[in-house]
């Protein structure tokens, strides 16, 4: 079967509109590799592992955020649109420059800020089944690819707020009991770029490779971030 | 007459601002997430079903912006008109002999419809808030803003219109 396949070009002269042969399953990042291996070698894209781990690939599918190396088309598919991902300045054609997302999550101290007397001392235990664990677990996992951040309505320039990611990531943090930067990242969260920004798109939840739900993260920020929400 | 001319400039500026804000908001969304494709892109985008109706949250976002910004402008002006009764009660019956022009009572029914989305849409969010009902109860959630929405504005239609129609 053959797709008809229109991919964002940052140069309005090039062309945009090509016919790939379809095999299945297929990927969008296959789809990829046929057009500049077999129409257009200078088509711009990013990827990395092929496999969902490295959050490189992120663009829009049929106006949706998601990996290319993760979305396999469907069977049935004659036409397929490719965009740049939202909410970021376009290098060229599907290349963004991701700043935006790294500066909003830069903002929440994105790691364990160990207490003094901790360093050099035992390891923490957190054991799996405890309750810490549990309420972190369905949190966890984040490869930062930016999906949530080019679908939220709210994240990306020239706005400030911090996004579904950055958010998630802080109620991860916030749960540890090793953390000792708490008070500062509620005080982020809670402030005016935090989570009283968030308008319940639910854009976030909907293309999270991983399937996290950064909406209820969110809410449960709202809610003070230490109970289930 | 001055003061319907006078009415009739300002109800023109609101409905250009209104215009003007949506605009905006288009542009914003156009770049913030990609959003507002038209034609075949955004009636294969609003088709979603199940899961993917996430879509719908997003559009009424958008639509929960401008209504509200729609409400506000017409309710400045509509301050302003009440407030003719304070310089000459002939005046205001002037300017609101407009209201019951037909024009103005189709006007008025979109003023319901926008008014109506914008009170639902909101108790839908505190729902949301409150509840914890996940994309998937949100979108459920939003059909029952839509059909409400729609019962309200056909049911209050009616009730503006029957006078113009002779009824």
């Amino acid at each position: 079967m053959t797709l008809l396949v229109r991919v964002a070009r940052s140069d309005p002269g090039a062309p945009a509109e090509f016919r790939v042969e379809t095999f299945h399953p297929m990927t969008v990042l296959d789809v990829l590799l046929a057009i500049q291996r077999e129409h257009e070698p200078s088509l711009g894209f990013r990827f990395s592992c092929r496999v969902a781990m490295c959050g490189t690939c992120t663009i829009r599918v049929d106006g949706r955020s998601a990996l290319a190396c993760q979305t396999v088309l469907p069977e049935d598919a004659t036409r397929l649109r490719l965009d740049p991902a939202a909410g970021f300045p376009v290098v060229r054609d599907l290349i963004t420059d991701t700043t935006p997302f790294w500066e909003q999550w830069a903002r929440i101290t994105p790691y364990v800020v160990p207490a003094d007397d901790a360093v050099g001392g035992e390891p923490a235990v957190i054991p799996p089944d405890s309750a810490e664990r549990e309420a972190i677990d369905p949190a966890l996992d984040c490869i930062q690819c930016g999906a949530c951040f080019s679908s939220c309505g709210i994240a990306g320039q020239p706005r400030t707020f911090l996004g579904p990611a950055a958010l998630n990531r802080a109620l991860v943090l916030i749960q540890d009991s090793r953390d000792t930067a708490t008070r500062e990242r509620r005080e982020l969260v809670a402030g005016a770029d935090g989570v009283d920004r968030c308008h319940y798109i639910y854009g976030c939840t909907g293309s999270c490779p991983k399937g996290l739900d950064p909406a209820r993260s969110i809410r449960r920020l709202r809610k003070g971030g230490r109970d289930d929400g | 007459m001055i003061a319907q001319l006078v009415f009739l400039a300002g109800f023109t500026v609101v409905t250009a601002v209104i215009i003007a804000f949506t605009g905006m908001v288009a542009v914003g969304a156009r770049r913030t997430d990609g959003g507002t494709h038209v034609g075949a892109v955004l009636r294969s985008r609003l088709a979603r079903r199940s899961y993917d109706r996430g879509e719908g949250n997003r559009w009424a976002f958008y639509a929960h912006r401008v209504s509200g910004f729609a409400v506000f402008a017409f309710l400045a002006l509509h301050i302003l008109d009440v407030s003719a009764y304070a310089w000459s009660p002939g005046m205001y019956d002037d300017v609101h002999e407009l209201y019951s022009t037909v024009p103005m009572r189709v006007f008025e029914c979109g003023l319901l419809a926008a008014l109506a989305f914008h009170a639902l849409n909101g108790l839908r969010l505190v729902a949301i808030d409150v509840w914890d009902v996940g994309p998937v109860g949100a979108a459920r959630l939003l059909d029952a803003v839509a059909g409400l929405t729609a019962v309200l504005t056909l049911g209050g239609a009616v009730v503006i219109m029957w006078p113009a129609l002779g009824g």
